[in-house]
């Protein structure tokens, strides 16, 4: 007589490591959006972008690192074999990623602070902390930037969906420009939170999209003001609070935007260490993962949007900085339908 | 034949409107809270009733009242509500003041209120007087209860809380109702649904409350002066007068005699103390203000209703409020008088970040700790690229 014997079922893991040096400060992580692409690109404080291969169960190498020298702001994937990032020492460079060369495009007269890419036309998008905004063209070299606008105060976000560019500036003012024609903005208004923007992020249809502030606050803004109905759906919520021992609401700022790019929803990273997704259509919050070591520096969803990288770095924001200092990581976590999908 | 032309004349014209119909334009009724009585409707063109006349026809009662016999005593309370009424229907708006002068005359005569103390129909008079006495509605039914009349009234005291929750004293709505119970008002029935009814409301502000914190707003916004909110259940909201309760401009000053009135003792007799002050004739100061309250500055006034803690009441909520200070605050226009001490605040709200972050963003922060970062200086340790130079 046979005997059957039960199955057991092991819950597998959804949170995998990258190997990432922990005591560097991570300013950014970005996955590829070339469709079928499994790349991931990361840039830190100690003056290196590293690309890695993220496999579907775990499988994470480091592909290849380029060093650059100093601190690293910023950094972006441009078409599907080049990266390039910038920093504190002004410049832009970009770097192949199959042969491992690196070139310079230019400089801004201060700090690169965000970068962006135009897969449409090919064209890079940086801003700097000398308030202006180049255009470089990822597939010739050495002609400069192609063109530049300055707005009216040092870039702190940024963010470029199709031929629109969205810049938040640290008077916090929010610029919107098309790539084709720079010289004059589209829209200017102002931040609807009434603290330093943090982070200014399209919505994937391009109808509207989301601005985060260090007061824990995220607001929903649309890109088309006519009208008394589009006035009316704008709103803001509060986030990232926690209460204190004695009762006091601690309020942590909300520091990366990332849009899940099929189905809209979004997820905020805030200096609390927590990773919440929002369903933005029904104002209501889908998730919240656990706790992570230290603040949320970046997140960035792959191009199917099942896999979110979560880069976690201290970013010196407490009065008294902890002893030791916590340690950096960058963790990729698989994204499930019901945990994306606005309800 | 030429039409003749029209020339004006003083002559009354041949209107199609009848004089019964004065009554169908519904901007000439003027509502009370009571109604009107129909025939106060009809129109009388030859009567114009103006303060004057107010007081002389209450002198004109108040002597005739004096000269009726024995025999026809229980009339005279109600030609004194009918005299109410009257002035209700004649001088309905603007006249407050006026109207809370003689109704003090009223009750100021020799015996009036010891003769109808248990007279359910003084309920209206206690009524009159505490809807026009300029916010002082707590201090005219304290003052009704000081002098024994309807001690044992429910009604009344079911009056007297609302208007005192009105006010926004929530508490103190409370303690009426209990003084309700210990004086034996009856029926009592009328103090349990009154206690019910208190008891709700509170449960609904609450929720309301409740439901309102999610949308508050971080930082304060400006509202309307008549909008602000109390501090605490001990403190009545500010009370603004309308233009058209200003608009009285008498200058007499209000004096009565009270050297006939007798003194009474305090409302219970057997040892217990009161739950709140009661005031009696020993506080000739306070008769005086309750007098004389329309004689305060008219724009904006608030004051602090008596605090008293007594735990020998069973079931009563005693508060321990902190010390209140009340100054007035001086200005060109009016005064004000304003509240000062820390009450029961909200959790407060603050940033967990560094204040030099208001400013400066997170990178440039960081940036200005170069070339002594920590990154950096783990990095240059792992290198010890000798050729470059930081």
């Amino acid at each position: 007589m046979s005997t059957y014997q039960a199955a057991t079922i092991v819950a597998a893991p959804n949170e995998f490591r990258v190997p990432f040096p922990p005591f560097v400060q991570i300013s950014k992580v970005q996955f590829q959006r070339e469709a079928g692409s499994r790349l991931l690109a990361a840039s830190g404080w100690d003056g290196t972008c590293r690309v890695y291969e993220v496999g579907k169960l775990g499988d994470i190498s480091e592909k290849l690192v380029f060093t650059h020298g100093k601190p690293l702001l910023t950094c972006t994937f441009a078409g599907y074999n080049k990266v390039a990032f910038g920093g504190v020492d002004h410049n832009v460079k970009l770097a192949d990623i199959e042969t491992g060369n690196g070139t310079q495009l230019g400089s801004h007269a201060l700090a690169v602070r965000c970068m962006e890419f135009n897969p449409m036309s090919s064209l890079i998008v940086s801003g700097g902390w000398d308030s202006s905004v180049k255009l470089w063209d990822a597939r010739s070299y050495g002609n400069g930037a192609i063109e530049s606008v300055n707005v009216s105060s040092s870039v702190y976000a940024m963010d470029v969906l199709k031929h629109t560019i969205l810049v938040g500036t640290k008077d916090r003012k929010i610029f919107m420009y098309d790539s084709r024609k720079l010289r004059e903005p589209l829209q200017v208004r102002d931040s609807p939170l009434k603290y330093q923007t943090r982070a200014v992020q399209f919505f994937p249809t391009g109808e509207a999209f989301v601005v985060s502030s260090i007061e824990g606050r995220v607001a929903v803004e649309y890109v088309d003001q006519s009208g008394e109905e589009m006035m009316k759906r704008k709103y803001a919520f509060k986030c990232h609070r926690e209460k204190d021992t004695d009762g006091t609401e601690l309020i942590h700022p909300v520091h990366t935007v990332a849009f899940h790019p099929k189905y809209g929803t979004f997820a905020t990273g805030g200096a609390d260490g927590i990773v919440n997704i929002w369903d933005p259509f029904n104002r209501k919050r889908i998730i919240q993962l656990h706790k992570f070591e230290t603040s949320i520096s970046s997140l960035s969803f792959n191009e199917d949007g099942s896999q979110l990288a979560i880069a976690t770095s201290y970013q010196y924001e407490k009065e008294i900085d902890p002893s030791p200092l916590p340690n950096n990581s960058i963790t990729i976590r698989h994204i499930t339908d019901p945990e994306s999908r606005p309800k | 034949m030429a039409e003749e032309p029209y020339v004006f004349t003083l002559k009354k014209r041949n209107n199609d409107d009848a004089e019964d119909d004065w009554d169908r334009y519904s901007e000439n009724v003027r509502p009370t809270r009571r109604g009107r009585k129909i025939d106060a409707l009809k129109r009388n063109v030859e009567e114009v009733v103006t303060e004057e006349t107010a007081r002389l026809k209450l002198d004109q009662l108040l002597e005739e009242l004096q000269n009726l016999e024995c025999s026809e005593e229980s009339e005279e309370l109600q030609k004194i509500l009918d005299f109410c009424s009257w002035f209700e229907e004649k001088l309905a708006i603007g006249f407050h003041k006026v109207y809370y002068e003689l109704l003090w005359k009223i009750i100021s005569r020799h015996g009036f209120l010891e003769k109808y103390k248990e007279d359910e129909r003084m309920l209206k008079i206690w009524e009159k007087m505490a809807d026009n006495s300029a916010g002082h509605a707590h201090d005219i039914y304290q003052f009704a209860i000081s002098r024994k009349s309807l001690v044992k009234c429910a009604a009344l005291y079911a009056r007297w809380s609302q208007s005192v929750e009105l006010a926004g004293a929530y508490v103190e709505a409370r303690r009426v109702l209990i003084l309700a119970r210990t004086n034996c008002a009856v029926p009592i029935q009328i103090v349990n649904d009154a206690e019910d009814a208190l008891e709700m409301r509170e449960m609904r502000r609450h929720l309301q409350e409740r439901d309102s914190d999610d949308d508050e707003e971080e930082e304060e916004t400006r509202k309307a002066f008549t909008n602000l909110p109390v501090i605490g259940d001990n403190h009545t909201v500010p009370i603004v007068r309308l233009p058209s309760m200003c608009s009285d401009t008498t200058k007499k000053a209000m004096k009565f005699d009270t050297g006939n009135v007798e003194r009474v003792n305090p409302v219970c007799k057997d040892n217990q103390m009161q739950p709140f002050e009661v005031l009696s004739y020993t506080d000739a100061d306070d008769v005086e203000y309750l007098r004389n309250v329309h004689e305060l500055h008219a724009h904006i006034e608030r004051y602090a209703i008596k605090e008293t803690t007594n735990p020998s009441i069973t079931g009563s909520s005693t508060s321990e409020a902190a010390a209140v200070t009340i100054y007035p605050v001086s200005s060109s226009e009016f005064e004000v008088w304003t509240v000062e001490g820390s009450g029961p605040t909200k959790a407060k709200a603050r940033m967990a970040i560094k204040r030099v972050f208001k400013d400066l963003s997170f990178e440039e922060y960081a940036a200005s700790l170069l070339p002594n970062h920590p990154s950096m200086v783990r990095a240059t340790a792992k290198k010890l690229d000798f050729d470059e130079t930081l």
